[in-house]
């Protein structure tokens, strides 16, 4: 193998693994996160847009158990980084937990959630993106 | 409904093309308005989720490159004021978005269901075996957000299967005749010769591309001169087919191995004439098109593991018969031997052979298109609409 076809195929590697990995959050800045790979199935998806103080996560498909686990693994994770956030602002696709579900299961991880909003995206109830 | 149709823009309008533009317009007479979001291939950047391509790494795989900067590039389009959005080729399926419905024809093949065959002839294996670990990696979380698919065959679902274990949300989308306005074409053209009397040509409607593998049509035509063939297409290989049908009148295309001639996917200038009984034509109007249809022996459609097969519907639609390849996908789907065309080896010869069986047998042909005929009365716009609007249901609901 030439050092130029070594040369693609660690730029290949790269590309997927900045893709799949998560990224770290930024406080200005919006970000793309993507789940490891190693979480098997991460359906959820995750555009972390900030606005001032209030982060919304958008998760864009039906919650099912593990992808909910996933949430709550993320979302640990980022309170753990960001101490000062007072709130988190999640909307789920399909919401098949609870707002105390939720907040209970980032508790049970040992981390305190000063306020948590879920608000579930639903024609009808929130109304649609053009209305 | 505001509904957003992504599509990566590869500045050709082919059958693909025609097959939106006749979902658009069904979606506009049911009310919803349509905005497109396209991805310009020309417009795509070198520095790919924040990694910088030098020319040179570029170069050696500028596939997976291209690829990596549209799913980049679609990663980062703004859909949100749609209600729905409406991917299409990949990986515009890269959109993020909670209501996402899929038409989806085919993954980017070359790294998944003809991986084998574009890395048995690329220069750099162990870089192409690299990109399609790395695009599936891409791909995967990507497709799994996609609320439901509308694979174009049974094919095509089982591909989504087999790849990405994907089932339960995956429906098959039954496009009708995207020629002539996505109305059943019987019910307009005038009356035509009848298959299999008096015919002016062997027909092949396709694009020049690596899996459409038109190399075979030009062979069968080599091999079977009394017939008359014309090849309606463009793209990036038709020079290639063209030196190869000129190529081919210097030897005895009987003893020719037809799998080189498409395997190779050389870039070869043509620099013998072509035979006299073959034309090769591209811009063909609607109603030359139509033209060509109605007084075809029969259309040949020798593609790879075709993902639907448009003109196969279109070449039933006109009641003629069709040769496809037995290893075809899903246009072997389509035809059921010796009832409504003939499904035979990927070769020249084997094509040839059956051009002239047709050619030779006239209530035969006859027999088989009006066969192709009652199967082509499946697939109506109707029809797929409904699918249509049950899938966009299923997505809202």
């Amino acid at each position: 193998m030439t050092p130029d076809e070594q040369l693609a195929i660690e730029t290949i590697n790269n590309i997927a693994e900045r893709r799949s990995s998560p990224i770290e959050m930024s406080s200005n800045t919006a970000n793309v996160i993507q789940p490891p790979t190693a979480v098997a199935t991460p359906t959820v998806a995750h555009r972390i847009a900030r606005k001032g103080k209030r982060i919304a996560l958008k998760f864009v498909r039906a919650c099912t158990r593990r992808i909910f686990s996933y949430i709550v693994s993320r979302l640990a994770v980022f309170a753990e980084q960001h101490p000062t956030w007072t709130s988190l602002k999640v909307q789920l696709g399909v919401l098949d937990v609870t707002m105390i579900d939720l907040q209970q299961q980032i508790e049970d991880l040992g981390v305190q959630v000063k306020e948590l909003q879920v608000r579930c995206i639903a024609i009808g109830s929130d109304g649609p993106p053009s209305a | 409904m505001k509904i957003a149709i992504l599509k990566p823009d590869y500045g050709i309008h082919g059958g693909f093309e025609r097959l939106l533009d006749e979902i658009a317009r069904r979606l506009i007479t049911l009310g919803h308005s349509i905005s497109w979001r396209t991805v310009q291939s020309g417009h795509l950047s070198k520095s790919i989720f924040g990694t910088d391509v030098d020319e040179s790494v570029y170069s050696l795989h500028p596939e997976f490159f291209r690829y990596a900067s549209f799913v980049d590039q679609f990663s980062e389009v703004d859909c949100s004021r749609a209600d729905l959005v409406l991917s299409s080729q990949p990986p515009s399926f890269a959109v993020s978005h909670p209501r996402h419905l899929s038409i989806f024809y085919h993954h980017c093949r070359i790294f998944y269901d003809l991986a084998d065959e574009f890395a048995a002839h690329f220069p750099y294996p162990e870089v192409h075996a690299a990109a399609v670990t790395a695009v599936r990696q891409l791909d995967t979380p990507l497709l799994e957000c996609v609320t439901h698919f509308l694979a174009g065959s049974n094919d095509v679902a089982a591909r989504l299967r087999t790849y990405n274990g994907l089932s339960d949300n995956v429906t098959v989308f039954s496009a009708g005749s995207i020629f002539g306005g996505g109305q059943t074409v019987l019910e307009k053209r005038p009356p035509s010769r009848e298959s299999g009397g008096e015919f002016e040509q062997v027909l092949c409607v396709s694009r020049h591309e690596f899996p459409k593998r038109t190399e075979l049509f030009a062979h069968a035509m080599a091999c079977a001169p009394e017939l008359p063939g014309v090849s309606v297409g463009t793209g990036g290989q038709r020079d290639s087919v063209m030196a190869i049908s000129g190529n081919l009148t210097k030897t005895d295309p009987w003893t020719v191995n037809s799998g080189p001639l498409w395997h190779g996917r050389a870039n070869l200038v043509p620099t013998t004439p072509i035979p006299a009984n073959v034309r090769f034509l591209t811009n063909v109007s609607a109603r030359e098109l139509d033209y060509l249809y109605r007084n075809a022996l029969c259309v040949v459609a020798p593609s790879l593991k075709e993902d639907y097969g448009l003109t196969a519907v279109e070449a039933m639609s006109y009641g003629k018969p069709l040769i496809v390849c037995s290893d075809g996908g899903a246009l072997t789907e389509f035809v059921e031997h010796e009832v409504s065309g003939l499904i035979v080896e990927p070769t020249g010869q084997a094509i040839a052979e059956a051009c002239r069986r047709l050619a030779q047998n006239p209530d035969m042909a006859r027999q088989l298109g009006q066969a192709a005929l009652q199967k082509s009365l499946h697939y109506t716009w109707d029809q797929a609409e409904r699918q249509l609007v049950q899938a966009i249901d299923r997505v809202m609901s």
